[in-house]
């Protein structure tokens, strides 16, 4: 169960880490977008992306969602669980924009075309525990 | 075919660009071998890059375990103006004498982006 102050943070961030393993066992980290919904988060990133094809080797992966890099002080919620690929029918990046993509709409409108060629996919992480940083009202 | 522009920072503007950052994220592995992540205090002189982590926090924990680090270190102006630099190596000890536990990182992979290029290309 995600606790509700970590649910409210992760609704109104999107500024993203998503630590991936390598072939070697190293930890990855990615800056990501996430969007938070139903429980889960998600993101999208090329198939054949390094994070993906670390995901397809070994799901474990952890997701730190933070404030903005130039705010006076740091919180955010870290999430660790398992990542899979979904459907990407009903993710709208433009819909699910958060201050990132407010700064590129033409790049919401581009990732949404590569989901419908199929050159990007939807990556779900389900929480399977959840970590507050910092402080949190 | 087309080709990518390069969009990686010289060596001398990820010196410029980790200089000038007092906040990193960093990523370790657990005992299990699975990835955790945590904002941690950066600090970067003479070549040297540095972070702070909590005493006995997860970070301290898996470091002590596997050694093995990721360190991200991001600037997010806008879209276009991204820039980021990760380093990829092992986390040394370097000062253990207060709530804080300050591990230097030896760095064996430096990778960078710099989306302005995107433009000048």
């Amino acid at each position: 169960v995600i606790p509700p102050v970590a649910e409210r943070f992760l609704a109104a961030h999107t500024r993203a880490f998503l630590f991936t393993l390598r072939a070697d066992g190293a930890p990855a980290c990615h800056p990501m977008v996430a969007f938070y919904r139903d429980g889960a988060l998600f993101m999208t990133t090329y198939r054949k992306s390094a994070k993906a094809q670390n995901i397809a080797r070994d799901a474990r992966v952890a997701c730190v969602v933070l404030t903005a890099d130039d705010a006076p002080t740091v919180s955010g919620v870290a999430v660790r669980g398992r990542a899979e690929v979904v459907s990407a029918d009903g993710f709208s990046a433009s819909a699910s924009a958060g201050p990132r993509v407010a700064a590129g709409r033409d790049v919401a409108s581009k990732v949404q075309a590569r989901l419908a060629e199929g050159k990007r996919v939807v990556l779900r992480i389900v929480p399977e525990e959840v970590r507050l940083i910092g402080e949190h009202r | 075919v087309k080709r990518r522009p390069d969009i990686r920072m010289t060596p001398a503007e990820v010196d410029a660009f980790l200089a000038a950052r007092r906040r990193a994220v960093i990523g370790t592995v657990d005992a299990a071998g699975a990835p955790d992540g945590e904002p941690v205090d950066f600090a970067w002189a003479d070549g040297i890059a540095t972070v702070a982590v909590v005493r006995d926090g997860p970070a301290h924990r898996n470091i002590q375990c596997d050694t093995r680090i990721v360190c991200s270190l991001e600037e997010f102006p806008s879209y276009g103006d991204i820039r980021g630099v990760t380093l990829h190596g092992r986390a040394v000890a370097v000062a253990d004498a207060s709530a804080r536990v300050r591990f230097r990182i030896d760095a064996e992979r430096v990778e960078s982006f710099d989306f302005r290029k995107m433009r000048q290309a």
